[in-house]
């Protein structure tokens, strides 16, 4: 079995098992053509990520084994114990994504750049729920987005919009 | 995590944000897109209108849409405006069933369950219930004939109700349409009641239904009754009262009615 390294961008080595790496689309899909142009090999596949940091592909790691883990439970059990097992992996999922919002950030951009759908969906799916509910001073506030709107502009948009608002 | 950077929410990839976007209700979108000059750019983008249609309607409407020409790259924000349209109305004490829903689809399918009932609790369970089994067109346009009319079933006029539901969720999508009276099965009810709660025009002019000309009078004037006429006589108004008793079975209307 071939080794994958993912390299992050201080150079830090990461050793991910196959069936993990196969969650990050970009990282299978070198692994395909490798062995489509070199064969069986058993040199080690050392992949660079000069846009990902230590931590986040840390995280990113985490993220793909653990997942592994799951479908490979879900796999295994019976019909009975997938609603519990439903729950167990959302309250995961929850947990893991108790995360700033700057991590969050790099976190898309990781999972954008390996490609990684399920996580990437998740990230979306929290970024969606820090949204919500908020008003437009409030959501520049948590995303640190600095006002760049003249009143008449805001104006505009107000007017423009109000199909559908009150 | 220390490291990665200075990031935003504007250097995120376009397609993570728009995903992100089309995740939301209408007004956090409007939120979203008034915070900056780089969002309100986003929220003109037709892809961003187009996932936002596919998540709230689901993609069997939409690819309706797309193959009849009805939308395409660059209608999707005018086709969304026409038929989003979340104006909120104002709820009365006469607590309307469709009055719960403002959505147009949804309104729509109110109506077409709602008609020639009585409006009671069972029928009001039965419209929460058929939106809940049924909660998008493409769910709609999904089902059997039999699922549907299984679902209509406590209704009645089964399926007359199945048929319209299914033309009208079909052309909703399919056909370019100006007001609900073009759909099959939906009639003045049924546009006089989009009008008024979907659109939010209050006009009472040329509106036959009773309750809906209730609303019209209590949003416009405050009262849910017309004036009593000069010297009429309270037994005449009792009379009056149980003659409204059986055609507006609502019970919280009759209540209201009654304290005044």
């Amino acid at each position: 079995m071939r080794n994958i390294v993912l390299r992050a961008n201080d150079g830090a080595d990461h050793v991910i098992s196959v069936a993990a790496a196969s969650l990050c689309k970009t990282v299978a899909s070198l692994l395909q053509d490798l062995e489509a142009s070199k064969g069986e090999d058993t040199d080690p596949l050392i992949v660079p990520l000069p846009n990902v940091c230590n931590c986040t592909l840390q995280k990113v790691l985490g993220f793909c084994e653990q997942q592994r883990a799951f479908d490979e439970l879900c796999t295994a059990s019976p019909a009975a114990q997938q609603a519990d097992l439903t729950r167990q992996i959302q309250a995961w999922q929850m947990e893991y994504m108790q995360v700033s919002t700057d991590e969050l950030y790099h976190l898309v951009m990781a999972a954008h750049y390996l490609n990684v759908p399920r996580l990437l969906d998740l990230c979306t799916d929290a970024m969606a729920e820090r949204i919500r509910g908020k008003s437009p001073a409030q959501v520049r506030e948590c995303f640190g987005l600095k006002p760049s709107l003249s009143p008449e502009e805001e104006e505009e948009i107000r007017r423009s919009n109000l199909w559908a608002l009150n | 995590m220390q490291c990665g950077g200075p990031a935003s929410l504007l250097s995120l990839p376009i397609d993570a944000t728009l995903r992100t976007f089309a995740l939301l209700d209408i007004c956090d979108v409007f939120s979203v897109i008034s915070t900056c000059r780089a969002l309100r750019a986003l929220g003109r983008d037709n892809e961003l209108w187009r996932q936002l249609a596919d998540t709230k309607w689901g993609s069997k409407a939409i690819s309706l849409s797309a193959e009849s020409g009805i939308a395409g790259p660059e209608t999707w924000f005018a086709f969304c405006q026409h038929r989003m349209c979340i104006k909120q109305h104002r709820r009365s004490p006469l607590d309307l069933i469709q009055e719960q829903y403002s959505d147009p689809w949804q309104h729509l399918v109110c109506c077409l369950l709602c008609s020639r009932t009585t409006g009671g609790p069972t029928i009001r369970n039965a419209i929460l219930g058929f939106l809940d089994a049924y909660p998008t067109p493409s769910a709609v346009l999904g089902a059997s004939n039999r699922e549907l009319e299984e679902c209509i079933g406590p209704l009645g006029l089964m399926e007359v109700r199945r048929k319209a539901l299914q033309q009208m969720s079909h052309d909703f999508f399919a056909k370019a349409w100006e007001d609900p009276s073009h759909f099959y099965g939906c009639g003045k009810f049924a546009s006089d009641s989009w009008r008024i709660f979907c659109r939010s025009q209050t006009c009472a002019k040329g509106v036959e239904d009773a309750t809906l000309k209730r609303y019209l009078r209590w949003l416009n004037t405050g009262k849910l009754e017309a004036k009593a006429k000069a010297g009429g006589k309270p037994a005449g108004r009792r009379a009056a009262a149980k003659r409204k008793l059986d055609t507006l079975p609502p019970a919280r209307v009759l209540r209201s009615g009654r304290k005044r």
